[in-house]
């Protein structure tokens, strides 16, 4: 009986209402972003939490053709799969050899590493935007 | 391998860190040694540009109070990950059945911009029509229904939150990964030798856990002395209201586009310098000393 009593989650029914309701927490800001987009200016400004009911379409409208949405999904498209591909391409190769010269590369290899998984995030992009 | 295999298989990668990461930030590092008028780069200038974050206006002002917040936003993060997100996947550690569910909805808002995050929360948060007032003032709380990101006092602790909230998703998967590479024989045991769950929890789990700690410790501390995308979505360049949430990166932002200096990319240029150096030293100073705590718990 010992081993089963050892399997049993923390906290118990206390631990899943407390989860439970962190996750409402977490996710109704994003639930209202979406029903708040499904509703008018002025329904917002008098009724904040009202429901998004009739259907009002018209924000998408409006981002698509005022907000160019189009255009800017693909240039957010390219930069993402630029991003993706320059990212995951080299890394196979040089995981593999340092993988495999793990001890020759001993002498530098725990700064090599540190710089190649800190590095590129060490420096914010904002730095890069000055030149 | 062979010689020529290793070259030909690390040669891409190291080019594209030398080209994206290496080369820009040796460019910058040298732009604040000299001087600038306009884009154009004038003569040597030794530590001149680093000397006028230290002497001139707004920098004598500025600078110290924005990494002030810099030094809070990371410490209240770091507080609430260690705490929250730790509880959180200590919670959901061998709850098989809605474990997959639960973490992917605290992830959720991790999906989404922090930069609509910050619009998001700002509406949220309005005084005049947003929800979380009407909330309050609904439930009788109507002294809380203060004007949460409009006075000095709250606004900062709104960004904490906030970035709190959206990442929190990130320190749950961690602990979550290493809590479960703990072996259920070292609790086991220690509870048929009598420890309590306390002493279970504080004593053996939470020892292991260092490691993970560390990461999640060094890693939230690069992000919040990077914080750039939060503060600027919820107070603009300046840190609004009367710079009560800004951060060295928008310090920046405002030096380097901002000013119309004339000396604005040397200046510029200083301060980046001096983050990154206050960045690395950072993490690599905590780096080594978790590595030397590792060590003397693995062995």
């Amino acid at each position: 009986m010992i081993g089963s009593r050892a399997q049993r989650p923390v906290g118990g029914a206390v631990g899943s209402v407390a989860l439970w309701v962190y996750a409402v927490g977490a996710l109704v800001p994003l639930v209202l972003m979406v029903t708040s987009s499904f509703r008018t200016n002025a329904d917002l400004i008098t009724d904040p939490l009202g429901a998004p009911w009739p259907l009002s379409t018209e924000s998408y409208t409006t981002a698509w053709t005022d907000g160019n949405f189009a255009t800017y999904f693909g240039n957010s498209l390219l930069v993402t799969a630029g991003a993706v591909l320059r990212v995951t391409a080299p890394l196979g190769p040089i995981d593999y050899t340092l993988g495999m010269q793990l001890s020759a590369l001993a002498w530098g290899g725990a700064f090599v590493g540190f710089l190649l998984f800190y590095g590129p995030i060490l420096f914010s992009p904002r730095v890069g935007e000055a030149r | 391998m062979r010689r020529r295999t290793a070259v030909l298989f690390t040669a891409p990668a190291l080019l594209l860190f030398g080209v994206f990461v290496l080369y820009p930030m040796f460019t910058a590092f040298s732009y604040a040694f000299f001087e600038w008028r306009g884009t154009a780069r004038g003569g040597f200038a030794g530590v001149a540009n680093f000397d006028t974050l230290f002497t001139k206006r707004p920098f004598t002002t500025d600078l110290p109070r924005a990494l002030w917040h810099n030094a809070l936003f990371f410490l209240g993060t770091m507080v609430c990950q260690n705490t929250i997100g730790l509880a959180i996947a200590f919670l959901l550690h061998r709850r098989q059945r809605t474990r997959r569910a639960l973490q992917t909805l605290y992830a959720m808002p991790y999906l989404v911009s922090p930069i609509v995050i910050g619009y998001l929360w700002t509406l949220l948060l309005s005084p005049s029509f947003g929800p979380v007032n009407t909330l309050l003032t609904k439930i009788g709380l109507e002294s809380w229904a203060l004007p949460w990101l409009g006075q000095p006092s709250t606004a900062i602790w709104v960004v904490v939150l906030v970035s709190v909230w959206q990442w929190i998703g990130f320190p749950v998967l961690l602990y979550g990964a290493a809590l479960g590479g703990i072996p259920d024989d070292l609790t086991e045991a220690a509870r048929v030798d009598g420890a309590s769950n306390r002493q279970s929890f504080f004593k053996i789990v939470l020892p292991l856990l260092v490691p993970a700690i560390g990461t999640v410790s060094v890693l939230t501390f690069i992000f919040a002395m990077e914080a750039f995308a939060l503060p600027y979505a919820f107070g603009g360049s300046t840190g609004n209201p009367a710079g009560s949430t800004d951060f060295v990166s928008l310090l920046f932002y405002r030096t380097a586009f901002d000013s119309g200096s004339i000396d604005a990319v040397g200046t510029s240029s200083a301060l980046a310098t001096m983050l990154f150096l206050l960045i690395f030293g950072g993490a690599l100073l905590a780096t080594m000393v978790l590595r030397r705590h590792e060590r003397r718990i693995t062995t």
